[in-house]
């Protein structure tokens, strides 16, 4: 076994530019992330490094059973995810937020406008689409309202539409998925951005080597975004 | 049939790995002067809940029992243990050095190495405050580990009190203070730091410093180094003089290169109160091995009394075996006895026995040929015909 060998899971999809760019200001190879292959794992073995290509989702799993050293992921899919990691550094980019959203058309025939529990007071039943179950139950546990969760694996926007929920929770960026469907955000759970995340034991393990990664971040990507 | 998620069945070669790496340890717990005991799967839950995060009960196997009280499967050996002690082994002469080997259940996320129902062999130490008792402790799991031939391991040592101390030390108010102490527990060091940045504001102490390198790791001098500055504190002094005496202790049992001081060591269960550590391996992603000081448990039973102790998970281990092709291997000379006269094939048989080979005989008549596919398939080494 090679204890120097450091493996990343890198996500793939949206946040993979701006995982490119972090790279390059540390000096991690880039140059394979930026052709379209499909290889899912990619080794550089004069760096001891290696990345590990993976569905955001998945990416707490790879690390918390150790597949993956450290990773790169939304703070919404680690709240998600529920898994014993280490949060290491907010990467800041990826930003979007947790948002409830109501049918445009709800809100106009309701006298009480954005105030959902109002709107939902007299129902029998709310039902909230989301892909993100979790994060529902805690949200509506925390603010002490009752809603049935039915969880769906994408295009959440739809349900409203055809009546199998009254409500979504979903993550917005741009809000733009939303407007498209005729949804208002009526109320913001939390802010994500991507978080560094990192293995118990590798953490431990690896630690000089980790510790080294997370100064170069501070020092060649936070710092110099910040300015 | 089936069995419940997270349940599984041994195979004979799974059982006898599991067998023979639990022969070896029991062999060495002995050999330290612990004792074994054994307490039931089945504890009343008001038992088991003491000591318990909300959290950690809400993996806990519950039922009712015929008369209505609220059963639940352990879900470690420490606590029914500590039960043990404070109700019945109180006038005993301490310490105490109990080991044990068993199964435990937890209805957790099913991870690497741990299903619900899982092995785990381990010691406790009743009855002894002083940081010796502690270092035995490490000292102990670091040789069951290398006996059953797990190489490469890291200790990782942390201290709840020194964290508390700190924690109190920065006088910050309850809320910032129980923020603080979550998030280092769930190693989100992104709101760890936040909490810091925002507490220099605010708070006036000197020993903020102290709490930033709270989230850092370090190997034992240089942990000496970096925190000796804040011995003007007799409190921090104090916690230092038994980690010194620990990593002194450990140093002499020649471990001082596998260790690693980490105060955000924390431990799953709530009752931890002191020195705590988790063994690591490169080969998984989780501690192999996982224990510590909790001196309060003992006191909800009735009894106060110092203790600390270990748990090692059997298949953790194995798993680290297997990775790193270190899986114990069938050695013994295994033999079928086979021949015309029963009497004469079982004299044969136990003369066989007697000298240490695992011994067979034929109980069906079979042609020679089958009787060679017979022991091919059993990897039985030798036949032997007695007439």
């Amino acid at each position: 076994m090679n204890n120097n060998l450091l493996t990343v899971a890198v996500p793939k999809g949206k946040l993979l530019e701006d995982v490119v760019d972090l790279f390059e200001k540390i000096g991690f190879p880039t140059e394979d992330l930026k052709q379209s292959t499909r290889k899912l794992l990619l080794e550089y073995p004069e760096d001891s490094l290696r990345y590990i290509i993976c569905r955001p989702t998945d990416i707490p799993t790879y690390v918390e059973y150790g597949a993956s050293d450290i990773g790169i992921v939304g703070k919404d899919t680690i709240e998600e995810a529920r898994k014993n990691i280490f949060e290491l550094a907010d990467l800041g980019f990826g930003k979007c937020k947790f948002v409830l959203a109501l049918p445009e058309k709800i809100i106009k025939s309701s006298e009480y406008e954005k105030d959902f529990q109002k709107i939902f007071a007299g129902s029998t039943h709310l039902r909230v689409a989301t892909k993100f179950p979790n994060v529902a139950r805690e949200y509506f546990d925390r603010i002490g309202f009752q809603a049935e969760i039915i969880h769906l694996h994408g295009n959440i926007e739809l349900a409203p539409q055809v009546g199998l929920a009254e409500a979504i929770i979903d993550i917005v960026s741009t809000g733009r998925t939303l407007k498209e469907n005729n949804l208002v955000a009526v109320d913001d759970i939390f802010e994500a951005t991507t978080r560094l995340v990192a293995n118990r034991v590798s953490y431990r393990l690896k630690h000089k080597r980790i510790q080294n990664l997370l100064e170069n971040i501070y020092k060649h990507y936070l710092e110099v975004k910040n300015d | 049939m089936i069995t419940p998620s997270g349940i599984r069945d041994w195979p004979p070669e799974n059982a006898w790995r599991k067998r023979y790496i639990e022969n070896i340890l029991v062999k060495l717990f002995q050999s330290w002067g612990y004792e074994e005991v054994i307490t039931g799967t089945l504890e009343f839950d008001n038992v088991i809940s003491k000591g318990l995060s909300e959290n950690e009960k809400s993996q806990l196997y519950r039922f009712f029992g015929r008369e209505g009280e609220i059963l639940t499967l352990r879900p470690d050996m420490t606590t029914p243990i500590a039960r043990f002690t404070a109700t019945h082994l109180k006038n005993k002469t301490f310490p105490l050095r109990f080991f044990y080997t068993g199964n435990v259940f937890r209805y957790e996320k099913i991870q690497a190495g741990r299903y619900r129902e899982f092995f785990q062999a381990g010691v406790e130490l009743i009855g002894a405050e002083s940081s010796l008792a502690d270092a035995e402790i490490i000292i102990l799991a670091s040789r069951a580990l290398e006996k059953v031939g797990v190489k490469d391991f890291r200790i990782g040592i942390g201290d709840i009190q020194l964290l508390n101390l700190v924690l109190e030390l920065c006088e910050l108010e309850y809320y910032g203070k129980e923020q603080l102490r979550k998030a280092i527990a769930e190693k989100d060091y992104v709101s760890v730091k936040a909490l810091i940045n925002k507490l220099k504001n605010e708070s006036q102490s000197s020993y903020i410093q102290l709490l930033e390198k709270l989230s850092n790791i370090y190997g034992p001098d240089d942990f000496i180094k970096e925190f000796s500055r804040f011995e003007t504190c007799l409190v921090i002094k104090n916690r230092l003089t038994v980690l010194k005496n620990i990593i002194t202790l450990l140093e002499t049992a020649d471990l001082k290169d596998r260790i690693i001081i980490d105060l955000g060591i924390t431990r799953d269960f709530q009752y931890y109160t002191g020195i705590v550590f988790e063994i690591y391996s490169p080969y998984i992603g989780f501690p192999i091995c996982g224990g510590g000081r909790y001196d309060n448990l003992l006191n909800n039973f009735g009894f106060k009394c110092p203790a600390t102790g270990f748990a090692m998970g059997i298949e953790r281990v194995l798993l680290v075996l297997e990775k790193s092709g270190k899986l114990p291997k069938l050695e013994y000379k295994k033999c079928l006895v086979v021949g015309g006269d029963f009497k004469k094939i079982f004299q044969r048989a136990e003369e066989l026995r007697s000298r240490g080979f695992f011994v067979e005989v034929e109980l069906e008549e079979k042609d020679e040929k089958e009787l060679k596919e017979y022991a091919k398939s059993k990897g039985i080494n030798y036949i032997e015909v007695v007439n």
